[in-house]
């Protein structure tokens, strides 16, 4: 009488305590994290966030039926900790898919974008041509830290040649100062530089081994299989849409067309 | 919940309570460790967000300072972004501590000082001393406020410090109880357990330790589950052939006794059955077998109809009850017939008296015809053998008195092998070996006789091929023998026999056991010996050893007196002495008169012993009471012969009867005459009666 009486005891404890153990609930707000890169994103003259993929977030967002969403500027290479430190859900600042992120418990989505990778130098540097390779070693590079341009260059230079800043800014900041000959970047980036002071920098393709098509996609936790689904099933809907490809288009970017399996990562 | 108490009350089962403590116990580690790893997570979350929102709001006041130089017009939104994100982030912090109004103050100076960025933003001017100064009160702010949450933190830590330590004591407590209940219901189920182990031992050596075989079983195995160990006594076999397969038990028990075994096996499914059989040994021995058999029920209240769960029986073996009884039987039925051999003998002496006194006076008064007189002398000898048949009846009835006389022994074995070695045939070779010198013994010589030819009968039953039966008479030398001390006679009979196995030698002077047929022998035989040796004042002992012949040593007390056996002298009457016959068969009476007066006796009659009172109240010459035993009236002969000797204490009484047992243990202040008895006997007897000067001498005659 009494065994029975506590076994029922406990199996109804077991069922109070497993019945917490739903599938993850759409978040009711969403956390972002971006950075000051534009085009892909950035804050507007009145202090909005701008740019693609915050555009494009915002509509997926939307679509997965999402209220609130909470924006948080980070510089690009704090976008990373803040994401596994559970402060942001999502990236949203075209984020380039390299193996070595994968590597890192992170899980790309869909792609949304490509594009070419670029150098801008100053216009009165005396120590740079545009007919030098950019393989020669007596070059000196501005890059942003933690960026995947970052890694290219780490492998082909010495870090004595290398010079990574927080952002661009301080990389222009560096090309001003002359601690660098050139700044490499995605083309977009720097064509919204050059287009603010066209006068003062020139720009071109990476060549050798800077010839390099980045994708960019939204980054989430992986754990965070559920939000990874509805993210790719709405991303899927809205990134058909035409004015996307027309603002990726005006942005000088380019569509990414891929298999729809909303419940993986993408991978290389 | 007066159940559950009541079921507690046995402390064996509070053992159950450690499963609700444990699930107790469980949980509140459970909660324990979930509150600790969540307050963990949320210090974690709390110093990293004020970490970050520290980190934005320098970053913001280095992008706003420094806006000034930059060549990018969104460095000072970046600036005012990133102040705005660390401001809201303090917000956020503060809401979350319950420490609002450093935040509401913190958002007042933001909004003034945003209104101001955003002024300088859109102006485009430097920024000047008084902004700095803001920008400084602001970040002192930050401070403050990061101090605040750093201490509003710790008070909590303390808070939950103290709450975890509540929590830790109440599960000590409980853990104690816990420990206390365990150690309560451990020592409790300890007793139990060493109590069911001893009761468990001694109801073991109690099955072990007894005759009886206790059977186990179920019915869904073929393996028996306990067999006792008395089994292989009894069965003569390992008990393990039929622990192993219970069937086998068929092989044990007689073939002719199976089925009646097989109903009582099915039967005892409903209710206990008693049965009755036959095992053979493996040595070829049938042994009877008796027990019970009967259900048993795991419930203690079996239901009506339920198959039980167990079947038990209890058996035992009953081979040597099975023969007690027979021989109690026989001997009860041996008691019954020689209490009818004694009735109807006490009839015959009755008859045989008169015909022996009528006779003897008839042959008297025939001497003038002499065929007349032979054919009378062979009526009263026809007569003396009837006697002496009916004194054998009477022996074997138990109801012959001992007559003990100083016997010569020699004398005596003297007469025995004459007439045994008639008796016993040409294949056996009788021998007697005597002694040094005479030897005297008190004892009735034809007990003797009779128990010589028992001695030498059961000799020559134990050579039937014949053999050597040698008799040896010598007077012992020693001080002591076989329990008797002093002088005694030692009569030994060996012979060459087959001689007699030790279990059988220690029953041999049991009443009625025997070896022999019951053709042959009732067992009897050493039984009376034995009885009247020890009777006569002497010992029995039996040596043998199988193969080894037999020798059975009788040991008797010596008589001083050299006094032999004499043949009875002619008696002599006295005349005018009155005797009063009492005697209520007519014949006996009428002839017992006769013979006393025809030799001068004064004999008066009296039918019943009433009538012999009313006699001696009227006559006071009266010199001798001759009275019978068994009468018809309130009084019987013994009454009789009290009362005389109460108020006649002069008188003389003598008392005749068929029966010894009818002699009582005082008779030694009367005489006695067996019946039937022959004129001689009856005048001697009266003789001595009157003759002798103290009555209470004996009745040996």
């Amino acid at each position: 009488m009494l065994i029975s009486t506590v076994i029922r005891l406990c199996f109804l404890i077991a069922v109070t305590m497993l019945s917490g153990c739903k599938p993850d609930p759409a978040p009711a707000t969403l956390t972002i994290g971006y950075t000051h890169e534009p085009p892909y994103s950035y804050i507007d003259e009145a202090g909005k966030v701008k740019g693609i993929y915050p555009d494009v977030a915002r509509q997926v967002v939307q679509q997965m039926g999402i209220d609130k969403v909470k924006w948080v500027l980070l510089s690009f290479d704090k976008l990373i900790p803040a994401l596994i430190n559970n402060r942001i859900d999502v990236i949203a600042a075209g984020m380039a898919v390299t193996q070595s992120r994968i590597e890192q418990n992170l899980c790309f989505s869909m792609p949304l974008s490509q594009s070419d990778t670029a150098v801008l130098w100053r216009n009165d540097n005396q120590n740079y041509v545009p007919q030098t390779p950019i393989a020669s070693q007596d070059l000196q590079f501005v890059v942003i830290n933690g960026s995947s341009e970052e890694s290219i260059l780490q492998q082909h230079h010495q870090s004595g040649s290398l010079l990574s800043v927080e952002d661009i800014r301080l990389s222009l900041l560096a090309l001003k100062s002359g601690r660098a000959d050139l700044l490499v970047m995605t083309r977009p980036t720097l064509m919204k530089v050059l287009h603010e002071t066209p006068e003062r920098y020139q720009i071109k393709n990476g060549d050798g081994f800077l010839q390099n098509r980045q994708i960019s996609a939204f980054v989430i936790k992986k754990q965070n299989t559920g939000l990874v689904a509805r993210w790719n099933a709405a991303q899927s809907f809205i990134s058909h849409q035409q004015d996307v490809k027309m603002a990726l288009h005006q942005a000088g970017m380019s569509t990414v067309d891929t298999a729809s399996d909303y419940d993986r990562c993408y991978t290389l | 919940m007066r159940l559950s108490l009541r079921y507690l009350q046995d402390k064996s089962r509070w053992i159950l309570l450690i499963v609700p403590a444990m699930l107790i116990i469980s949980i509140a580690t459970a909660v324990i460790f979930h509150i600790r790893e969540k307050e963990v997570d949320y210090r974690v979350s709390m110093v990293y967000a004020i970490e970050q929102a520290e980190s934005d709001f320098t970053n913001g006041l280095m992008h706003f300072a420094l806006s000034g130089e930059a060549e990018s017009p969104w460095q000072r939104r970046v600036g005012m972004a990133l102040i705005t994100q660390a401001l809201s982030e303090y917000q956020s912090i503060a809401h979350r501590l319950n420490n609002q109004s450093s935040s509401q103050d913190m958002l007042k100076n933001v909004k003034e000082m945003s209104l101001k960025l955003n002024t300088l933003v859109e102006s485009g001017d430097r920024v000047d001393a008084e902004f700095r100064e803001e920008i400084y009160q602001i970040s002192s702010q930050a401070d403050r406020i990061e101090r605040q949450l750093a201490e509003s933190l710790e008070k909590r830590r303390v808070q939950q410090r103290h709450w975890f330590m509540v929590i830790i004591v109440l599960s000590s407590v409980l853990l104690a109880f816990l420990g206390l209940a365990l150690f309560r219901s451990e020592r409790y189920r300890f007793a139990l357990s060493s109590s069911l182990q001893l009761s468990e031992q001694r109801f073991l050596r109690l099955l072990q330790n007894t005759d009886d075989v206790f059977w186990l079983e179920t019915f869904d195995s073929e393996k028996a589950l306990y067999v006792s160990q008395a089994f292989s006594k009894m069965v003569g076999r390992d008990a393990k052939a039929v622990l192993n397969q219970k069937s086998a038990w068929r092989k044990l028990v007689h073939p002719d006794d199976i089925d009646a075994v097989e109903k009582a096996r099915t039967e005892a499914r409903q209710s206990p059955r008693d049965f009755k059989c036959r095992i053979v040994r493996p040595d070829g021995q049938t042994r009877w077998i008796e027990g019970r058999m009967f259900p048993i029920w795991k419930e203690q209240h079996e239901e009506p109809g339920r198959k039980p769960d167990f079947m038990a029986s209890i058996s035992r073996d009953v081979t040597e009850k099975r023969d007690i009884d027979y021989r109690l039987f026989q001997a009860q039925k041996m008691e019954s017939l020689g209490q009818l051999t004694g009735g109807v003998a006490h009839d015959f002496n009755n008859l045989l008296t008169v015909i022996l006194i009528n006779t003897r006076h008839l042959i008297g008064r025939l001497q003038d015809a002499p065929d007349l007189a032979r054919m009378m002398t062979l009526i009263m000898r026809a007569a003396e053998r009837g006697a002496r048949l009916n004194q054998r009846l009477l022996a074997f009835a138990s109801k012959q008195q001992l007559q003990p006389e100083v016997t010569l022994v020699e004398e005596l074995i003297d007469e025995s092998v004459e007439m045994l070695a008639r008796t016993l045939g040409e294949k056996y070779q009788l021998t007697f070996q005597r002694p040094d010198q005479p030897l005297w013994v008190r004892v009735d010589p034809g007990q003797l006789q009779n128990a010589l030819v028992n001695l030498c009968l059961n000799s020559r039953d134990a050579m039937p091929d014949g053999g050597r039966i040698t008799i040896r008479l010598e007077k012992s030398g020693h001080k002591k023998l076989f329990g008797i001390a002093g002088d005694t006679v030692h009569i030994s009979v060996k012979d060459d026999g087959e001689g007699i196995a030790q279990d059988v030698l220690d029953r041999v002077l049991e009443p009625f056991f025997t070896t022999k047929t019951s053709d042959k022998g009732t067992g009897l035989g050493l039984s009376m010996v034995f009885g009247f040796v020890r009777q006569s004042g002497g010992n029995m002992h039996i040596n043998s050893m199988a193969g080894r012949g037999t020798t059975v040593h009788m040991v008797l007390p010596t008589c001083a007196s050299g006094n032999k056996r004499l043949p009875a002298k002619p008696l002599q009457p006295t005349r005018g002495t009155t005797i009063l016959l009492v005697e209520d068969d007519e014949l006996v009476r009428e002839s017992t008169t006769s013979t006393l007066q025809k030799e001068g006796y004064r004999v008066i009659q009296a039918e019943t012993a009433e009538d012999a009172l009313k006699v001696l109240d009227a006559k006071a010459d009266i010199d001798l009471v001759l009275t019978d035993v068994v009468m018809p009236g309130a009084l019987s002969g013994f009454e009789l012969a009290e009362w005389v000797q109460t108020t006649h204490p002069a008188l003389r009484i003598l008392v005749t009867s068929g029966f010894v047992g009818n002699k009582r243990s005082n008779s030694e202040r009367w005489f006695f005459l067996q019946k039937p008895f022959s004129t001689q006997s009856l005048l001697a007897h009266v003789n001595q009666a009157l003759n002798t000067a103290d009555s209470a001498t004996n009745n040996d005659m």
